[in-house]
């Protein structure tokens, strides 16, 4: 019993010495060279959140529902309040998005945007209302993919940075004039 | 024009040597860890930092930022020990690398007390890590008791079977001076003589200079750097990022010596005559040193990180069994050879 795993024990040893010399020989990396190279997040990428201030009834539930108390409700000309997202606080859940009763809020995915200053972090709502213009420095997308019948691993470009286009808002709800 | 004779002193370039080749091989095996570890983990590693070197100097990117950080002194620690210890350290671990020579000419000590050079350095070596107990009490906090409590058990665990692997090889050697011990050598090296004492020389150097699976008085995941958790700047580089590595060096040098042969298939002739025999022998040394070394920091990226009572009863149990059969092994050597 006890030689059996002490023979074990060595085994493994060399086996693990032996895979780190093959790897250190032949390697096989899967980093992406972010921002030279821009990874394929499939789509599902929880990104800025937009505002369509028509739509907006200022009820506060995005306000209440954030996890991080980053929205603060702003008081616009019209006496009425919009809600405006910190994003040194958001941590992208989109709680708020799902929250609102009249998909005042829609999500993008635009991930590449980066602050000067801890104040160009705090959004107004007409900061809300357009996307940031984030500057394209790579135009393609690539992917990790590992070959397992080769057993290499190789990036494919998977297409072209394409253009950030606001979703289209849901339909038949009403829209509040103001 | 007649060379002055002290320019020509086999002392004067044994330092220079050592002290410069030492840098080079400790920045580029500290390089050589992140390498490793990042192509077996499937990362790149050091690269953005001169690109074409592969991101070689990084290493001197991080120097100069440990060196330009601000130093800090934490208000609960003991200050004369806590400024004190880190540069004993660092002189510690690099003096052993100066007690043995590095070709039959080439040594900064002269006959008498060259005869026991590897004693002394190995004397050297086992204060160290006493030192680091030492600053873990200086540095006084909770993560720092802990590691140096660590320490202080793995000292008692790894120091008899290293030891015993070190007499073992005396004793089949029948002598202690280095320049005999690589003589004797020129055509088995010490690990083939005995591989029960090189193994347990492998594993107790491991355990000593904290190299995985050993990692445990200092490891990340427990207890935040151990006994230098509140070391920074040039503190930090004196001990946890640079100081260990030269103990490793050192421990590493006399492994070279005593278990891979030294500059054994080289003879070279006596100094002042035979320049370029006796700097080659010394970078033959330095070559099997970066060897064991690149060993010793490769386990990084395969090994996992025992438990301390494992790792106690593992050493108390096998290790010590390991080192009392090369002893047995060497004793049967003394008498056959
Ligand atoms: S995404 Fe989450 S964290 Fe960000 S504002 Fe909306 S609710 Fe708050
Ligand atoms: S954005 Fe939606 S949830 Fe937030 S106040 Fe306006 S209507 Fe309410």
């Amino acid at each position: 019993m006890a030689g059996q795993k002490i023979g074990e024990a060595i085994k493994a040893v060399l086996d693990v010495i032996g895979l780190g010399v093959k790897y250190t020989i032949k390697p096989e990396r899967l980093t992406i060279y972010y921002p030279y190279e821009v990874p394929d997040y499939m789509g599902r990428v929880r990104g800025w959140i937009g505002l369509w201030t028509e739509r907006c009834t200022s009820c506060m539930i995005c306000a209440r529902i954030c996890p991080t108390n980053a929205i603060k409700m702003y008081m616009e000309k019209n006496g009425r309040r919009y809600p405006g997202i910190d994003y040194g606080r958001c941590i992208m859940c989109h709680y708020c998005i799902d929250a609102c009763p009249t998909y005042a809020l829609y999500p993008t995915d635009i991930r590449d945007f980066a602050f000067y200053r801890h104040e160009d972090m705090m959004y107004t709502p007409d900061m809300m209302r357009k996307p940031p213009q984030v500057p394209k420095l790579v135009p393609h997308v690539v992917k990790v993919v590992h070959e397992y019948s080769k057993g290499r691993v190789v990036k494919v470009r998977v297409g072209e940075l394409g253009e950030h286009k606001p979703l289209p808002p849901a339909p038949s709800v009403p829209v509040v004039e103001s | 024009m007649e060379i002055p004779s002290w320019l020509l002193s086999p002392r004067l370039w044994d330092f220079l040597f050592d002290a410069v080749v030492s840098t080079i091989v400790l920045l580029t095996i500290v390089w050589a860890e992140r390498k490793i570890a990042a192509r077996v983990q499937m990362r790149v590693g050091p690269f953005h930092i001169s690109p074409r070197l592969g991101g070689y100097f990084q290493l001197i990117a991080d120097a100069v930022r440990f060196v330009m950080q601000e130093v800090i002194i934490t208000v609960d620690s003991y200050r004369v020990l806590f400024v004190a210890l880190p540069p004993l350290f660092v002189t510690l671990a690099l003096m052993p690398s100066f007690m043995v020579p590095l070709s039959p000419y080439l040594a900064l000590l002269s006959r008498p007390s060259l005869h026991y050079g590897i004693v002394m350095a190995l004397a050297i070596l086992f204060y160290l890590f006493i030192i680091v107990v030492g600053i873990g009490w200086a540095v006084n906090n909770r993560f720092a008791y802990i590691g140096a409590a660590r320490e202080a058990l793995i000292i008692a665990a790894y120091e008899i079977p290293l030891l015993d692997a070190f007499a073992s090889m005396f004793l089949t050697y029948k002598t202690i001076d280095p320049i005999e011990i690589v003589a004797k050598q020129t055509y088995i090296v010490g690990a083939i003589y005995n591989p029960l004492a090189f193994i347990v020389y492998i594993i107790g150097v491991a355990m000593a200079t904290s190299r995985f699976p050993f990692e445990i008085a200092d490891y990340e995941g427990d207890v935040a750097t151990g006994p230098y958790s509140d070391f920074s700047s040039i503190f930090l580089a004196l001990t946890y990022a640079g100081g260990i590595y030269i103990a490793l060096f050192s421990y590493s040098l006399l492994g070279a010596l005593v278990f891979l042969g030294g500059w054994a298939p080289i003879t070279p002739g006596p100094w002042p005559a035979d320049v370029w025999g006796n700097l080659a022998a010394a970078a033959w040394v330095m070559i099997k040193t970066f060897a064991l070394m690149l060993f010793f920091v490769f386990l990084r990226s395969v090994m996992p990180v025992a438990r301390l009572d494992h790792t106690l009863s593992f050493s108390w149990r096998w290790l010590l069994t390991i080192a009392l059969a090369a002893t047995a092994v060497s004793a049967a050597e003394y008498f056959l050879l």
